[in-house]
């Protein structure tokens, strides 16, 4: 437990310190507000409401989740670094949740830095705060399945930037059931119906209002469990190859 | 200590990196593996090291299995991969503690073992700089400082001198060899006298096979002679093989209108005094007579010629 934590907290400064884990929380930060206040018309709407905000978080989570991990193991293998970690009497397992904890601060940290969207629309009348609640906890649910997805990509590749594409990629297969050109297209049919169940956003959907159902915050868990299982089994796969 | 049994790795199904490697190494032994690069050398060291699972084969260190048991296993070890990978953003202090506390090193002996290897690896003016920062011989250092940390029972080095300049390689020899008092060492080296400076023993890979395994003496038979006569001498080759303790003679290519031979002796005593006499009875007037510093190149072309004499 204590070397998850020393491990997790190493790649936490190292992530604050990397000019890269910077700009792509600024960004996550600016894309975040620039969505509120102009594309989604805030000031013009004056309503107290941070749906505007809210019904983007799927798309901010898929940028900023493969951005704040793609470092984690490509970078490790990259310079040999990890030959020293995977040498030290750790389990993968131990490796895995030292990485991902430090990845899910950063997530912490970047949504934070939104904490701006409430206050704002709090002072434009009265704020319903049960659906700001239940976002930033879908936030961080669903955001920490795409930091899972991110090491997983970070574990398969030697360059950051191969991880950020492939993580980016994998991430938005998530998305697809739930685009609504689909409904368009195959007019409401019931199986398109059943395929969105496994669509990241769409369960975001009743999150995002303020309901908080445990079917949906057990989808996100066991996506990250999944994700999260598959990087130390990969881990563990290294050992016998190169 | 550690007891690498016909250890085979195959990369990518058809190449072998390692072929049948087998040995024992007692508690106390400094061991220098040493052959040419991509020998085989790093490969064992991953396996020793637990980094690697071996295609077939077993490594036990300290009694442990290294893969049914390689926690128990990797507590023993102390391990400088190869140009002493860091991370670079981190401060040395930093990352040593780092590294204790990875090591499980309880809080209140953290301090006294962090002043031993910093004092042992004397890294004591760079505590506060970053990684990034230093030169190559620090880094190796405090990639020694990282190996050590936990006053591991074995340490495993890989190239421990290599892109170090002659001072910082003498002091690391001579940490070595301190270290050699009390712990097991595995060091990897492609520089023959790095060997015959630090090691007991030697155990040399050429293309994946353990090729010698015994004490160092077995290095210092075999020595070679070079010996330049004045002028063209055209039987000085024929004269020279002649000579008892001349194994085989081999003529070499003069520039400057001089004759020179290379002589492969049994490095018997009194040699060259031998060869000046019969230079003098030859009548030729030697220039140069000198025992050739003997490389690893020289045995690895010694054990080539040693096989295809066998097999032919």
């Amino acid at each position: 437990m204590n070397r998850t934590f020393a491990i997790a907290g190493r790649e936490f400064r190292a992530s604050l310190s990397s000019p890269l884990g910077y700009v792509f929380m600024l960004l996550f930060v600016i894309v975040g507000l620039s969505l509120f206040f102009f594309v989604e018309g805030f000031f013009s709407s004056g309503e107290a409401s941070t749906r505007g905000f809210f019904k983007w978080i799927p798309f901010l989570m898929l940028l900023v989740g493969p951005a704040l991990t793609m470092r984690f193991w490509a970078d490790e293998r990259k310079t040999g670094t990890y030959e020293v970690l995977a040498t030290l009497p750790l389990t993968a397992t131990q490796l895995v949740w030292g990485k991902f904890l430090a990845a899910f601060w950063m997530l912490g940290l970047a949504l934070l830095l939104t904490i701006g969207v409430p206050i704002v629309a709090s002072n434009y009348g009265e704020l319903d705060w049960g659906p700001v609640v239940g976002g930033y906890t879908g936030a961080l649910l669903l955001g920490s399945a795409y930091l899972a997805i991110g090491l997983v990509c970070s574990a398969l590749v030697q360059e950051q930037l191969l991880a950020l594409f492939l993580g980016w990629a994998v991430c938005g297969l998530t998305l697809l059931p739930d685009l609504a050109f689909w409904d368009s297209l195959f007019q409401n049919a019931q199986w398109l119906l059943e395929l969105r169940s496994i669509g990241f956003a769409s369960r975001f959907d009743s999150i995002e209002r303020g309901v908080l159902d445990l079917r949906d915050l057990l989808f996100y868990l066991s996506a990250t469990g999944f994700f999260l299982y598959l990087n130390v089994a990969l881990l563990r796969w290294r050992r016998f190859t190169t | 200590m550690i007891n690498a049994e016909r250890l085979v790795q195959e990369y990518g199904g058809s190449f072998r990196a390692l072929d049948d490697v087998s040995f024992e190494i007692p508690r106390g032994e400094v061991v220098g593996l040493v052959g040419p690069n991509g020998a085989g050398k790093t490969t064992t060291m991953k396996i020793l090291t637990g980094y690697l699972v071996p295609t077939s084969g077993r490594a036990t260190i300290a009694g442990h299995d290294m893969i049914d048991d390689r926690l128990a296993a990797q507590r023993h070890i102390g391990y400088l991969p190869e140009s002493a990978p860091l991370y670079k953003d981190m401060l040395v202090q930093d990352y040593l503690v780092l590294i204790a506390k990875l090591r499980e090193i309880a809080t209140r002996d953290r301090q006294r073992r962090l002043s031993a290897v910093i004092d042992a690896c004397a890294l004591g003016e760079v505590l506060t700089k970053p990684v990034a920062h230093l030169s190559k011989g620090y880094r190796q250092r405090v990639g020694l400082a990282q190996a050590m940390v936990h006053d591991p029972s074995i340490l495993i080095l890989d190239e421990p001198t290599s892109g170090l300049d002659p001072n910082q390689i003498l002091d690391i020899r001579e940490m070595i060899r301190g270290l050699g008092q009390e712990k097991t060492v595995i060091l990897s080296t492609h520089i023959l006298s790095e060997v015959e400076a630090t090691c007991d023993r030697a155990l040399m890979i050429v293309a994946g096979r353990l090729h010698v395994d015994e004490p160092l003496e077995t290095f210092r038979r075999g020595h070679a002679v070079l010996m330049r006569v004045l002028g063209q001498v055209d039987d000085l080759r024929e004269r020279a093989s002649t000579v008892a303790g001349v194994q085989r003679a081999e003529s070499i290519v003069d520039e400057t209108g001089n004759t020179a031979v290379r002589l492969h002796t049994d490095a018997r005593e009194g040699l060259l005094s031998t060869l000046g006499s019969c230079a003098r009875d030859a009548g030729w007037t030697i220039i140069e007579l000198t025992r050739e510093h003997h490389d690893l190149e020289d045995i690895f072309r010694s054990l080539k010629l040693e096989k295809e004499e066998a097999t032919s």
